[in-house]
């Protein structure tokens, strides 16, 4: 209960220092905004050509899966990597290398303040708005509700140890740059981020299913007609690949605390 | 009661050294390993309340030490004892013992008031609500922070800031305060207060200081101890006034003069001219080669003076002589 309390004060507190500067939030809305512009138009036509279905799905679920991979983008859970990599290169680990929390625990709760605000302001307006420009996907709402919450947050918590594990490398590596324009594509394609999951082909789908880097947008597959026959192994998958890389980021995080240096020693 | 105990510690650093003489494919995959020795077996102790200045030219290792205390460099060998506790096995219980600034780097969130960044650093340490409330007033009446606490860190000068790092370190209340040179880049009214401020939370706090500085002000006016490191071996540990004594070896005689100085008559050995002015003359005397009354007496002699003022040699200059010399 008292970590809980301390990792809400602390993750306020860094959200109000992003929100202090209101250009990120603008930034975010018009960048959602002309995401989904582009987006939407471009798969309006395609499924026009292709008589309103494709595989089976159509339009508005299309759309409400992408739009719901773009909130998680902007939540971006991407930028720790990039983070960690900062401190490391700047020295600035070092600060919060000597403190009770360990220093991935701060960079997991300055990465989430960081990304909340945005993320909830867009999505609960954003919902709002796609329910009236595209309409509500039919759903199962008793199986929608609460495992779209639990795939989104394990999902979430997934892409931190994945995106941690990455930021660590800069202990190592110094610039970790390659790496992570790598697993960053893999996992925005796998996500639905540059053609609708309904579309992949079947090879695809089984990677996108099976793989850690898929798992981390689980959430985006919610609103198929599959979920309902899919959501205990994709969540017990989700499970898995978090026990995974959570025990390869504990053994990184001890690696790379060994292997700390840092300007002036 | 000692409450830090470093025994033979050493820190070193290995990287990979290319053979010039030979091509980049030789290079790839026959890489050399070169072992630099930034620490080369230090021991000392330092007591509850002490102050002291962990002082050394730059690449010297202070720097390397400090953070081998706070648990953030693992040491190649020795053993480290904070509060008790081992740094790298203890980590976390040693946090909550420490306190830590490193001039050149900021723990404050830039677009927040400083409260938050305390509240925050408050709540990291288990501090409860009405305590981190109570700590915060107390540190700012201290720090003086009344006026700018408000204000989000970004804005405030690199004085103000300094003295909000220091206060925010101390948050919740260490035994010890370690800082990698808190002055530097500070005008001399913002070194005087951060001082004067060090000063009041070793005396009312009994907050033991360990300090590395190229300032010597602040080694003089804050450190009763001085340790001097240099290639990773400490050269000197020693009270500050004791080195002030010990290892002074020159001090300067200044002699206005009663009608002008026209003639600068040769000096004997051990005494130096480092100014000839026609209304002002600077003699440097080595106090290991001539005792300073002599000195005195063969000025009085061959010249007609007016006034006479006998300066030591600066706590820098020592220093600097101290390096030099290892």
């Amino acid at each position: 209960m008292k970590k809980i309390k301390y990792a809400f004060t602390v993750i306020r507190i860094f959200m109000k220092n992003q929100i202090q500067d209101r250009t990120n939030l603008i930034l975010d809305v018009f960048n959602m905004i002309a995401r989904c512009f582009i987006v939407f138009l471009l798969y309006a036509y395609i499924f026009e050509l292709n008589g309103g279905r494709i595989n089976g799905v159509d339009y508005k679920t299309t759309m409400w899966s992408m739009f719901i991979y773009f909130c998680i983008m902007i939540f971006n859970v991407r930028r720790l990597d990039n983070i960690i990599m900062t401190d490391v290169r700047s020295g600035n680990v070092e600060m919060f290398m000597n403190k009770p929390s360990n220093y991935l625990t701060i960079s997991f709760m300055n990465v989430i303040g960081k990304g909340i605000f945005s993320f909830l302001f867009i999505s609960i307006l954003g919902s709002i708005i796609m329910a009236f420009a595209v309409g509500v996907p039919n759903l199962n709402l008793p199986v929608f509700i609460p495992t779209f919450f639990i795939v989104l947050i394990l999902g979430q918590i997934l892409g931190l140890l994945v995106y941690g594990i990455i930021g660590l490398m800069a202990f190592f590596i110094q610039d970790i740059r390659p790496i992570h324009w790598i697993v960053d594509k893999i996992v925005m394609i796998l996500g639905g981020s540059y053609l609708p999951i309904s579309m992949f082909p079947n090879f695809m789908k089984l990677f996108a299913f099976v793989s850690p880097f898929g798992a981390i947008n689980f959430a985006s597959s919610t609103v198929y007609e599959s979920w309902n026959n899919e959501f205990i192994i994709r969540i017990v998958l989700q499970l898995f690949w978090i026990v995974v890389f959570g025990i390869l980021l504990r053994y990184v995080y001890k690696k790379s605390k060994e292997k700390a240096m840092i300007n002036g020693g | 009661m000692n409450i830090i105990e470093v025994n033979n510690l050493s820190k070193d650093y290995k990287y990979k050294v290319k053979n010039k003489e030979r091509g980049f494919l030789y290079n790839l995959f026959n890489e050399k390993e070169k072992v630099v020795k930034a620490v080369d077996n230090i021991s000392f102790n330092v007591e509850a309340g002490e102050t002291v200045a962990f002082i050394g030219p730059n690449g010297a290792g202070k720097s390397t030490t400090i953070k081998m205390l706070t648990g953030i460099l693992y040491p190649t060998e020795g053993n480290i004892k904070i509060c008790g506790c081992t740094p790298i096995k203890d980590r976390n219980k040693l946090a909550y013992n420490i306190g830590t600034v490193f001039g050149q780097r900021s723990q404050l969130l830039p677009n927040l008031p400083l409260t938050e960044s305390m509240e925050m650093f408050g709540a990291m340490y288990d501090v409860n609500k009405s305590a981190i409330k109570n700590r915060i007033e107390d540190l700012s009446k201290l720090f003086g922070l009344e006026d700018f606490i408000q204000q989000p860190v970004r804005k405030l000068s690199l004085g103000q800031r300094m003295r909000a790092e220091i206060a925010t370190s101390l948050i919740h209340s260490p035994k010890i305060i370690f800082l990698d040179e808190p002055t530097i880049g500070l005008d001399v009214v913002s070194k005087k207060s951060l001082r004067d401020l060090l000063l009041k939370i070793n005396r009312e706090e009994n907050v033991t200081i360990f300090l590395t500085s190229h300032d010597t002000e602040d080694i003089q006016s804050i450190c009763d101890r001085c340790i001097i490191i240099n290639h990773g071996k400490i050269i000197i540990d020693t009270a500050t006034n004791n080195l002030m004594s010990e290892y002074i070896k020159n001090k300067n005689i200044i002699i206005t003069p009663n009608v002008e100085f026209n003639e600068f008559p040769e000096l004997k050995e051990g005494m130096e001219y480092v100014q000839k002015d026609t209304n002002q003359i600077n003699v440097s005397v080595d106090t290991e080669k001539i005792d300073i009354k002599d000195a005195l007496r063969e000025l009085i002699k061959t010249h007609d003076i007016d006034d006479i003022n006998i300066i030591n040699e600066s706590l820098e200059s020592i220093i600097r002589s101290i390096y030099e010399k290892n």
